[in-house]
């Protein structure tokens, strides 16, 4: 019976050993406690690397909304990276929470949302989207591993992902180990990528399905939704004109209009032109977003349309 | 409950302490106690369905006992029958049948609409139905002695080990284990824990991985290319092994810590070298019921020829129609059957090509194609087995031959590997997980698994061990809610 014992406290021991770790760093900041690596480092972990940004950031905000729901929210992909909710909310007077993750793509979104709702009586939602996010080659999973492992405490120690964050934190703050950053050819990057994902472009219904569903919803709870659609660098544009992909962003903008209130800063305008004002052809930079976002909330609109007049006056 | 659960990883050290804790005879009563909360957990008011059919067959060969006369026994043989076979047909196959009644009053030309029965299947039915016919079947016959003991018998029936997936149990088997004497023995409480570490490996790092490519694969199958539709049945044949011998393990190792021993359920069935090679490895507990209470029955191979193959034939036809209801499930069984009849009936032309192209003196050349040829039909039948009805699966198998050339192209090759809808990371670990499984079916056919890990030195069992259990808590695939396959049966 001893040794029964002693040999299975000796497989539990690394086990118990690497959950006490993940517990003490608290890569999500789970337990919301004083941990050894500071906040700040934690926080800035989840912006690492690419292949790590979307489970960790998504992660990161279920378990922080969680925490502290509030009534609105901003749902979004990594567009909304330097949105400033807090201006946002200096316009409106109400807190805002800021949803965006990197890789967010239409079915997370709406799981967000329905997440959101499941926790807090929601009063506005905003659905930052675009073009690119309605392709059913967009159909890809970012949702099932972090609503995991942010779902139960157990799951939170065993989970793969959170043991590597939990890594990444110790390296970070023991062993000085930086982010990845933004590369040099960036652009260029982004501009590849992008160039596949119009070319995969395919019409996805079933989003639309969704969305009515997501819209539905918001009107039976009295929930104002909103639809933004960000702007975009021109060579997008061009992209999507040299596609052929015309007839698909008209339908997919009347979807949007038709659903929800929409502020549409996606077409081709003053803003759209300058690459100084972006990160790369998708990501505007952070001064011209502040702009857009005064643009929407206060008015007057611009560089695009916001149907019904400014969001924060009605 | 399922065994891959957290509420499991409660359950069963609390069953196991109280189990050893309490006196011999009051063991029962606890295992009664455990198997019903362990069914309950799922459905409540289905445990009903159990106690009934505990209760019939306990009064069946309680009255059977009584009786000398086989003649006189037979009433009882019949009231089991038909309350165990009543209630599958009513759970599992009414809907069925209804619809295809339907189909075929349409297709007549006859103006009935078949009603929409929304009957839910109760978990594990066809097993413990499976197992307290074959305790009737057995007190009839008098090949076992009826068990007196009410709360014992029920145990028998209820047995949360093996309740919901199997193995599917002999009276002769267990019912004695129930009366014995359980000692706890550390040695064979710690080789009951290997067991079910290794069947949660199977599950959940291999089953549920790969499920994801084959659920997006066959979930629109005229979306993909015949490669992808091939690579997705080859997987389908892995998830399926993993999934189902990945609980029986997990159901021998749990009776094993618990002191009872249940019977070998599969033996590494993929290394089959004929199709009725892999029927006496795949779901062995299934297919000795069938052999001991259908095939045999009907005259087995102790008759005329036709006779034999038909026989066999509809065997295998009820087994496919055992495993669900659906048109599928009876395609996959009647494709097994045929192939066993068509090995029969080709197995001296067979001899007589291998002995000409001189095969036959090739035994390890000739075992290998056989093995292989085995398998490639294996996979057909897993095509009807997954699909969602016989024009997807005619689909998926004529497509399957098509188009392979496209491996030679990388681009191509990493484009199909791709459809599979599994990201890199997630199919270099099922492969090696994959291939470990295979490392591992070596070790055991050759040395035996307990034999090579007791031969290891002391620091690398115990880094198997923990590997194991590591591969299990950090690699499982735990997001798509890991029901077992078998569960729907």
């Amino acid at each position: 019976m001893h040794r029964l014992l002693r040999w299975i406290l000796l497989v539990a021991l690394p086990f118990v050993l690497l959950m006490g770790g993940v517990a003490w760093i608290d890569p999500f900041n789970y337990f919301d406690g004083p941990g050894p690596v500071p906040l700040e480092t934690r926080r800035a972990n989840l912006r690492h690397s690419g292949a790590t940004m979307p489970h960790y950031t998504l992660t990161w905000k279920l378990i922080e909304y969680r925490r502290a729901p509030v009534a609105d929210i901003i749902i979004g992909d990594s567009r909304l990276t330097r949105f400033d909710a807090g201006l946002v909310s200096s316009i409106t007077g109400r807190p805002l929470y800021n949803f965006g993750v990197p890789g967010g793509n239409t079915p997370s979104m709406l799981r967000t949302f329905w997440y959101a709702d499941s926790l807090a009586k929601l009063e506005t939602v905003y659905l930052q989207t675009g073009f690119r996010n309605w392709s059913a080659a967009q159909d890809y999973d970012i949702w099932e591993g972090p609503a995991w492992a942010a779902s139960s405490a157990v799951r939170y120690l065993t989970d793969r992902d959170v043991l590597g964050k939990a890594w990444l934190d110790a390296r970070a703050h023991w062993g000085g180990v930086q982010a990845e950053g933004i590369a040099d050819d960036q652009w260029a990057k982004v501009i590849s990528n992008e160039r596949a994902v119009l070319e995969q472009y395919a019409p996805a219904p079933h989003f639309a399905t969704e969305l009515r569903r997501v819209a539905e919803r918001c009107r039976e709870r009295g929930i104002r939704l909103v639809i933004i659609d960000l702007p975009v660098h021109d060579e997008v544009h061009r992209m999507e004109e040299a596609l052929g992909l015309g007839a698909g962003i008209a339908a997919y903008k009347e979807l949007m209009r038709s659903t929800a209130a929409y502020c549409d800063f996606a077409g081709p305008s003053a803003i759209t032109a300058d690459r100084a004002q972006y990160i790369d052809a998708l990501h505007t930079s952070k001064a011209l977003l502040d702009g857009v976002i005064r643009e929407i909330w206060q008015g007057p609109a611009v560089n695009g349309t916001v149907s019904d007049g400014p969001v924060a006056g009605r | 409950m399922l065994f891959n659960s957290l509420d499991f990883l409660v359950f069963f050290p609390v069953v196991t302490g109280l189990f050893f804790l309490l006196p011999p005879n009051r063991r029962w009563v606890l295992l009664l106690i455990a198997s019903y909360w362990f069914y309950m957990s799922w459905r409540p008011e289905y445990a009903l369905l159990i106690a009934f059919s505990t209760l019939v067959d306990y009064f069946c060969s309680y009255r059977m006992s009584e009786l000398l006369d086989k003649r006189a026994r037979r009433p009882y043989l019949w009231l089991s029958m038909t309350t165990n076979l009543g209630l599958l047909i009513f759970y599992k196959y009414l809907g069925f049948f209804v619809a295809s009644a339907g189909s075929v009053a349409q297709a007549v030309g006859i103006d009935w609409q078949a009603p929409v029965l929304d009957i839910l299947l109760p978990v594990g039915i066809s097993f413990y139905t499976f197992q307290t016919m074959s305790y009737t079947i057995d007190v009839y016959q008098g090949v076992v002695k009826p068990e007196r003991h009410a709360g014992i018998f029920a145990v028998f029936v209820a047995f949360f080990p093996q309740l919901v997936a199997g193995p599917i149990e002999r009276a002769g088997s267990l019912l004695p284990q129930f009366r014995q004497v359980q000692v706890f023995d550390a040695a064979r409480v710690a080789t009951g824990l290997r067991l079910m570490a290794w069947g949660m490996f199977k599950k959940v790092v291999i089953a549920d991985r790969v499920a994801v490519a084959v659920n997006h694969v066959y979930g629109s199958p005229h979306d993909f290319p015949g490669p992808v539709l091939a690579l997705a049945t080859v997987l389908f044949a892995i998830q399926i092994y993993c999934d189902f011998s990945g609980y029986s393990d997990i159901a021998i190792g749990t009776a094993r810590v618990l002191g009872f021993s249940l019977m070998l359920n599969f033996r590494q069935p993929y290394h089959a070298a004929s199709i009725s090679e892999f029927w006496k490895r795949w779901h062995i507990s299934l297919s000795t019921w069938f052999r001991d209470y259908l095939y045999i029955p009907l005259g087995g191979n102790r008759t005329v020829k036709w006779r034999w193959y038909y026989n066999l034939f509809i065997t295998f036809l009820v087994s496919g129609l055992w495993h669900g209801a659906n048109w599928t499930f009876v395609a996959w069984g009647a494709l097994h059957g045929a192939y066993l009849v068509l090995a029969i009936v080709f197995a001296p032309l067979r001899d007589r090509l291998a002995a000409a192209s001189g095969l036959a003196r090739l035994p390890r050349l000739s075992h290998g194609l056989n093995v292989a040829w085995t398998i490639l039909l294996v996979l057909v039948g897993w095509v009807f087995f997954r699909a969602a009805d016989i024009g997807d699966a005619m689909h998926i198998v004529q497509a399957s031959f098509t188009g392979h050339a496209a491996w030679l192209d990388p681009a191509q090759a990493k484009a199909m590997v791709q459809a599979l809808g599994l990201g890199a990371t997630e199919l270099g670990i099922a492969f090696a997980a994959i291939v470990f499984m295979e490392a591992v079916h070596l070790v055991q056919a050759r040395w035996g698994a307990a034999a090579f890990l007791a031969c290891m030195p002391a620091p690398a069992r115990w880094a198997v061990y923990v590997g194991l259990v590591g591969a299990i808590i950090y690699y499982g695939a735990y997001h798509g809610g890991g029901q077992f396959i078998y569960f729907q049966f």
